[in-house]
């Protein structure tokens, strides 16, 4: 496993007491693959990741359970530890390229400044053909090293801010809605770009958003989170074909189809759960067609059925059957 | 403004005739909308498509009256409003209304929601008494699901959720009666999961009042959902426009082909029909004079005359037209 979360939790202090942000998940990426980790805004995906990786720490945080990178415990690392896996091993891709880039300094010095920091064998000379080779394989000009961000387009942007990922060529490298501030064109221009890349450089990839139509499309395993736990997880194609969560079948029909026939759908009613003062049982139930007394009492354990998983009271064993997704 | 406009409710066609649009810093002229021309007939919802930079917004707020145009005309119903001042000008705005994308930062924090739509009651409401007014906020905070509407009235926007706070838009926009609402990627800062109860909204009010719709997006999927018709911009033209079903199936345009293939659909897996070869170049700089079609910097078919003139716009018969060469 490249990364692999085990029954994680993260809590925030409030004055007005805990928030529980995320509960208990779960999540594996094996090496070279892309997952997507889907959710809503506060359904917890960027703190679960952040907390994960250490960014987010005590006191600002709680958080409990084990986080693997490369096989290697992540909370037993020490700072000077952490510090050297950071970037070696796995590496960030921002939401907004206009804030994760430097404005007053030019693109080659923020490369150079990951280079001296995190590169126990830093040289001028050979970091300088490094940048070079990481614009070639995000295919921006190298001219551009020595431009200040404002100069650069959005989409360029985003592809330095994906270069300065790749600089010290790591494994894992966790991307937190690179495309949102994209129109569609450059947006498939950077996800067909990551796509190749890994194919070629064979690195891991955690893609968060909140737009299950592209995982659905590009990644190969996706997990959808909801009030801060995982609701269901699974193979893309799989669940594309056969969502078994209420919230995950709900999020599907959400997006209005490309092609075929069109009629009304219904979006999902209701709003999201309020962190501070959260359900008692699954964070879904006030917005569940299916919803029954059990799930307003008692949170539906997350359970394994095959390659899936499920957190629902109202999903089964028998509902797989015959399915093709047990073996 | 006439009194005949007035007897022309939901009757009222906007036609936008050839409108130039520039904006100019120093010595540097941009030229933003380069002859633009699109009819929303009355209670029509018609999809504006096309990448940022592209011109949208600013033909959404040339529309409003927020710019003059440079050119061109803008006609709604039987009036001339291009150059329309002061009472004509309220007049407008009152039918005419506008819904931001940003719903965090369209509705004033200091205020309560009662205050905001208070402050949007066009100036033929002026005379009502509280108790009309009342009413009145009742009635389209009831239309667009805020429900009861007693309980919003007294809230704050941060009390709200997002798409709650759209809704708010949505009803603001509503107080005027309107006959068209220009709205401006109204749900795309919106969770998935309430995207479509704002564009079932849009839709039931089309339906029930009337009400058209210029729909400005990126999203291709939702384009189709909501709109009749779609028109497709690129570089500050239309370079096709037609029903919704022929856009997205039978595109001739090659940028609406290439904005369908970058549509995300999970019904096509893997990114395998990806032509890599269609995404090269970037929209072209609008500070200098484009000779011949704005997208030749970017098409995959670019002949010798794409670069000697702009190719006019062709009427296919069933309503589609476009601007290319190719097309037949």
């Amino acid at each position: 496993m490249t990364f692999s979360v085990q029954d994680v939790s993260v809590s925030y202090p409030t004055s007005r007491g805990w928030v529980q942000a995320v509960r208990n998940v779960d999540l594996q990426i094996r090496p070279g693959e892309l997952v997507g980790l889907a959710g809503e805004s506060g359904s917890g995906k960027s703190t679960l990741v952040l907390a994960a990786t250490r960014v987010l720490k005590a006191p600002a945080v709680s958080v409990t359970g084990r986080v693997e990178i490369m096989g290697q415990d992540v909370f037993a690392w020490s700072d000077k530890e952490l510090r050297a896996q950071r970037w070696q091993t796995f590496s960030f891709v921002t939401q907004s390229a206009m804030n994760a880039l430097n404005p007053v300094m030019r693109v080659r010095a923020q490369m150079h400044d990951a280079m001296r920091a995190h590169d126990p064998h830093y040289q001028k000379a050979k970091a300088d053909k490094r940048c070079e080779e990481v614009l070639r394989i995000v295919e921006v000009p190298a001219a551009k090293l020595d431009s200040y961000p404002h100069q650069l387009s959005g989409g360029q942007r985003q592809r330095m801010v994906i270069a300065l990922a790749l600089l010290l060529q790591p494994q894992l490298v966790i991307m937190d809605e690179p495309t949102t501030a994209l129109d569609v064109v450059a947006q498939r221009e950077i996800i067909a770009l990551i796509r190749r890349l890994q194919r070629e450089l064979g690195f891991a990839v955690l893609l968060i958003t909140h737009d299950l139509s592209l995982l659905l499309e590009v990644a190969d395993a996706v997990t959808v989170m909801y009030g801060g736990r995982v609701m269901e997880s699974g193979r893309s194609h799989e669940l594309l074909r056969k969502a078994s969560h209420p919230y995950s079948r709900a999020l599907i029909h959400s997006f209005p189809p490309l092609h075929g026939a069109m009629q009304r759908q219904e979006g999902i009613p209701g709003t999201p759960p309020d962190m501070l003062n959260p359900p008692l049982g699954c964070p879904f139930a006030a917005r569940c067609v299916m919803a029954t007394k059990e799930c307003g009492e008692q949170m539906p354990p997350l359970t394994r059925y095959g390659d899936r998983l499920v957190a629902c009271h109202h999903v089964s064993e028998q509902d797989f059957q015959g399915a093709g997704v047990i073996v | 403004m006439s009194a005949e406009l007035q007897a022309g409710r939901h009757g009222a066609p906007l036609v936008i005739d050839q409108v130039h649009k520039r904006f100019t810093q120093g010595r540097r002229v941009a030229h933003i909308l380069r002859g633009c021309s699109l009819t929303i007939g009355a209670g029509e919802i018609v999809a504006l498509v096309g990448e940022s930079g592209s011109g949208k917004s600013t033909l959404a707020r040339t529309i409003m009256k927020l710019y003059t145009p440079d050119e061109g005309k803008l006609l709604f119903g039987s009036e001339d409003v291009t150059h329309a001042k002061g009472k004509a000008l309220r007049q407008y705005r009152e039918r005419v209304q506008m819904v931001f994308q940003d719903p965090f930062a369209s509705l004033n924090p200091a205020h309560s929601i009662r205050t905001i739509l208070r402050r949007s009651l066009p100036p033929s409401a002026r005379h009502y008494s509280e108790r009309q007014r009342e009413d009145l906020f009742d009635e389209v905070l009831t239309q667009v699901g805020l429900t009861p509407a007693s309980n919003f009235l007294q809230q704050f926007p941060h009390e709200l959720s997002g798409g709650q706070r759209q809704r708010v838009a949505l009803a603001r926009s509503l107080a005027g009666r309107p006959d068209l609402v220009l709205a401006d990627e109204p749900v795309s800062m919106l969770d998935v999961s309430l995207r479509l109860g704002v564009l079932n909204l849009m839709l039931s009010l089309n339906e029930r009042f009337g009400i058209g719709y210029l729909y400005i997006t990126h999203d291709l999927a939702s384009a189709r959902y909501v709109a009749s018709r779609i028109a497709v911009m690129y570089a500050g033209e239309i370079v096709e426009e037609g029903p919704a079903e022929a856009i997205v199936e039978e595109a001739k345009h090659p940028y609406t082909q290439l904005l369908v293939q970058a549509a995300p659909d999970p019904d096509r897996r893997g990114l395998q029909e990806l032509d890599e070869s269609v995404f090269t170049g970037e929209p072209p700089d609008l500070s200098r004079e484009i000779q011949g079609c704005p997208f030749q910097f970017r098409c995959p078919h670019v002949m010798e005359k794409c670069y000697e003139s702009s190719p006019p716009l062709k009427d296919l018969g069933n309503g589609q037209k476009v601007k290319c060469f190719l097309a037949e």
